[in-house]
């Protein structure tokens, strides 16, 4: 009986996990195997799905798959470093002032997402209405197509710039727990301000920023609900990822087969992702 | 003893029959209940449910003990069409849905609704049936049979803007006579000469704009250009090179010539609504008739606000568009359907045969300025005193129903794709008929080129 309680408490995590994930996943593998549409009902089609994404018959393919590494890499890069030199900050500054910097740079996090997108929409609007525009024009310059000059950017910003609240927090915890002797002592031994940040806090931080970069990671993988707002994916499916081509081919076209075999992609690219974190992040416990 | 038993059998039967007597007469009396699903998107065309609504109070006042649910959904049509694809494999569909043409075929292929050519073309019918504008059966039908009893038309049309016209020095009646129809200056090619005029004597920052988004506007366009969707003889797609060779051709022309924006499609619904009511462009190619309704409730003028009727009539008006074939207006059908899983099909129809009588199709007109359905409808005296609705009428003469096609959807997504590529200059003409022959082999089954 003894032996039982450990599996006892870990049931309802594996029912929820069983619940949630195994079983929407074993589904969407079934799904991807056939040809179902609208009705929700389907024929078998084997790996026809499979085999129309990597032959690159969808000649969109390719484009997607790019686009989903140019998003992840930029997104990522940016939620990661801003969130953790935006941390060094605060914790340096210390006190109340740090604390309202923090909450100041919490506010994008705050922000309803169909507002956030709007901030961005505005901003980047095409014609003499927006912000951009407005002030360009104030200075006497011509406004610019800047969503469709620039869509992947500016999706990669407004996803990133929302990233960094989170990360910002976590770290500058993070950072909080480093013992103060240890930060004097390397300034005593002459380091650096850029030296301490790479050579002693990283290092000590390090557990909690690999968990950020692969929680992120994940994050921009599967989400899509800003890109949609903001440039749609266009133009010409120049800011569309995985993520987003995987729900139009789902639930705009309704062709849930093919969109499940994506989803399936999408799922595996998660895995192998993780897998390849914890060798490249070290993140393997010793015994 | 026997006597006893003979007693209690007596009652017992006696009970029996009482009691089936009893429940014969509940089951004369048992409510009928429908469901119905309706959809906007959006508020405006609420007169779909609530003509569902007073056609079942005026089958109640008949005497029907009828009990009626209908849903109104302002939401988009994915997710409207997606709770209907759920409630129908989970057995809990409404019994009759409001939808757009598009669908139909998919719906109908999918055995999710009825075919009613059994009521439509009863002969008690037949009055009614005749009475529908020509054309609009044929957008509710699919292989041969009819899946849908027509509601509105949403009229796509062309707006343009009287007030810069007469700027360039045009008279009312020389602009009549421009945008009529029958006129033979009446031509694409006037409209560029007319946008790239305004645009040169800065009385507009643009010639043309159109709409954002995979939306029925891509259709318009290879209409205008002669283009076909759907082989008539086999029922496939078919991607009509040549048309959209020359819809691509066309936008190019129009971009390069600095008379339509190239990002078109990121401009906001907003600002897209705002440049046509202020009269920043002189021709908005992307709308349909409704938006007169549209503009009237909602404050896209920023000094005028709502415009009113009198305004709209002075400063705006809307025609055909210039086809080269001849003028053309392409119409979208809202149709009744009823769902193959109902239980009252006959209620069903009878109710929405009494929806979209003249009377409630003139209400509904009035309400959401789109096209009416029925000829009668011009009859009523509530329209007869609608003078931008005659209008409406009067250029659903150059009808021409939206295809049909369980791909459509997919179709008009690869169109808006490569479209945005060309007006922002990510694809030449060549490469985005390539695209649109590649993508189709690829995503829509039995695809024909031409």
């Amino acid at each position: 009986m003894k032996k039982l309680i450990p599996y006892i408490f870990i049931l309802p995590l594996i029912l929820l996990i069983l619940l949630f994930y195994i079983i929407p996943a074993v589904s969407t593998f079934y799904i991807s195997l056939t040809d179902m549409g609208r009705s929700l009902k389907g024929d078998f089609v084997g790996l026809k799905n499979f085999t129309r994404m990597f032959s690159l018959e969808d000649p969109v393919i390719g484009r997607v798959l790019l686009n989903t590494i140019f998003y992840l890499a930029g997104a990522l890069a940016i939620t990661i470093i801003g969130g953790l030199l935006l941390a060094n900050a605060t914790a340096s500054l210390g006190g109340a002032m740090g604390a309202f910097f923090r909450l100041v740079w919490f506010l994008p996090r705050a922000t309803p997402p169909v507002v956030w997108a709007f901030l961005w929409i505005w901003a980047f609007n095409p014609t003499q209405f927006g912000l951009l525009n407005m002030i360009l024009s104030r200075i006497g310059l011509p406004g610019r197509g800047w969503i469709s000059l620039y869509p992947m950017l500016i999706v990669i910003l407004a996803n990133g710039i929302l990233g960094i609240p989170y990360t910002m927090t976590i770290l500058s915890a993070a950072i909080g727990n480093i013992p103060y002797e240890i930060i004097e002592a390397s300034r005593i031994d002459g380091a650096s301000g850029w030296q301490i940040i790479i050579k002693i806090k990283i290092p000590l931080i390090w557990w909690p920023l690999s968990f950020l970069t692969i929680w992120h990671t994940l994050s921009f993988l599967t989400t899509f609900q800003y890109i949609m707002m903001i440039t749609g994916g266009g133009p010409f499916y120049a800011s569309t990822p995985l993520a987003l081509y995987t729900y139009n081919k789902a639930f705009q076209n309704m062709e849930l087969g093919y969109g499940s075999a994506l989803a399936m992609v999408l799922i595996v690219l998660s895995m192998v992702i993780i897998l390849g974190f914890r060798q490249i992040l070290g993140l393997k416990r010793e015994a | 003893m026997k006597k006893t038993l003979i007693l209690l059998v007596v009652f017992l039967f006696t009970a029996l029959i009482i009691f089936a007597a009893g429940e014969q007469e509940e089951a004369k009396k048992a409510p009928v209940s429908l469901k119905a699903m309706t959809i906007g998107p959006g508020p405006v065309p609420v007169t779909r449910a609530r003509n569902l609504e007073t056609a079942a109070e005026q089958l109640r006042a008949e005497g029907l003990d009828l009990d009626l649910e209908v849903t109104f959904s302002t939401q988009k049509f994915g997710p409207y069409r997606t709770s209907f694809s759920l409630a129908f494999s989970s057995g809990a569909a409404a019994d009759i849905l409001s939808e757009d043409q598009d669908i139909i075929p998919e719906y109908a292929e999918e055995e999710m609704i009825l075919s009613l050519d059994s009521y439509v073309k009863a002969s008690g019918w037949q009055a009614n049936y005749r009475d529908f504008l020509p054309g609009l059966w044929d957008a509710v039908t699919w292989k041969g049979k009819i899946y849908g009893v027509p509601i509105e038309g949403v009229v796509n049309c062309l707006y343009y803007r009287k007030d810069v016209l007469r700027k360039l020095g045009m008279s009312d009646a020389e602009i009549e006579r421009t945008f009529s129809p029958e006129s033979k200056d009446f031509t694409l090619e006037k409209l560029v000469e007319l946008a790239k005029k305004a645009k040169d004597a800065g009385l507009v920052e643009w010639g043309f704009t159109h709409r954002k988004g995979a939306g029925d506007y891509w259709f318009n366009t290879v209409m205008i250009f002669g283009g076909e969707f759907v082989d008539k003889a086999t029922g496939n797609m078919v991607i009509d090179t040549v048309a959209l060779r020359k819809d691509f051709e066309f936008h190019k022309m129009l971009v390069d010539d600095g008379l339509l924006p190239p990002d078109m499609g990121s401009w906001d619904w907003s600002v897209i609504h705002k440049y046509s009511v202020e009269g920043r462009t002189l021709f908005w190619i992307g709308g349909h008739s409704g938006q007169w309704k549209e503009y009237q409730d909602k404050a896209y003028h920023e000094k005028l606000g709502k415009l009113s009727e009198e305004y709209l009539q002075d400063n705006m008006g809307i025609a055909p568009f210039p086809g080269i074939n001849g003028p053309v207006t392409p119409v979208k059908v809202h149709a009744y359907t009823i769902v193959s899983t109902t239980k009252n099909p006959d209620i069903s129809f009878d109710l929405i045969s009494r929806a979209v009588s003249p009377e409630r199709l003139s209400l509904h007109s009035i309400t959401t300025f789109r096209g009416p359905t029925r000829k009668s409808v011009a009859d009523q005296a509530d329209f007869k005193t609608q003078k931008y609705l005659s209008k409406v009428m009067e250029i659903m003469k150059y009808s021409r129903a939206f295809p049909k096609h369980p791909s459509l959807g997919t179709y008009k997504s690869m169109i808006f794709e490569a479209m945005s590529g060309i007006e922002t200059g990510r694809l030449t003409v060549d490469k985005a008929v390539e695209f649109m022959v590649a993508k189709a082999k690829a995503d829509i089954p039995g695809v024909i080129i031409r």
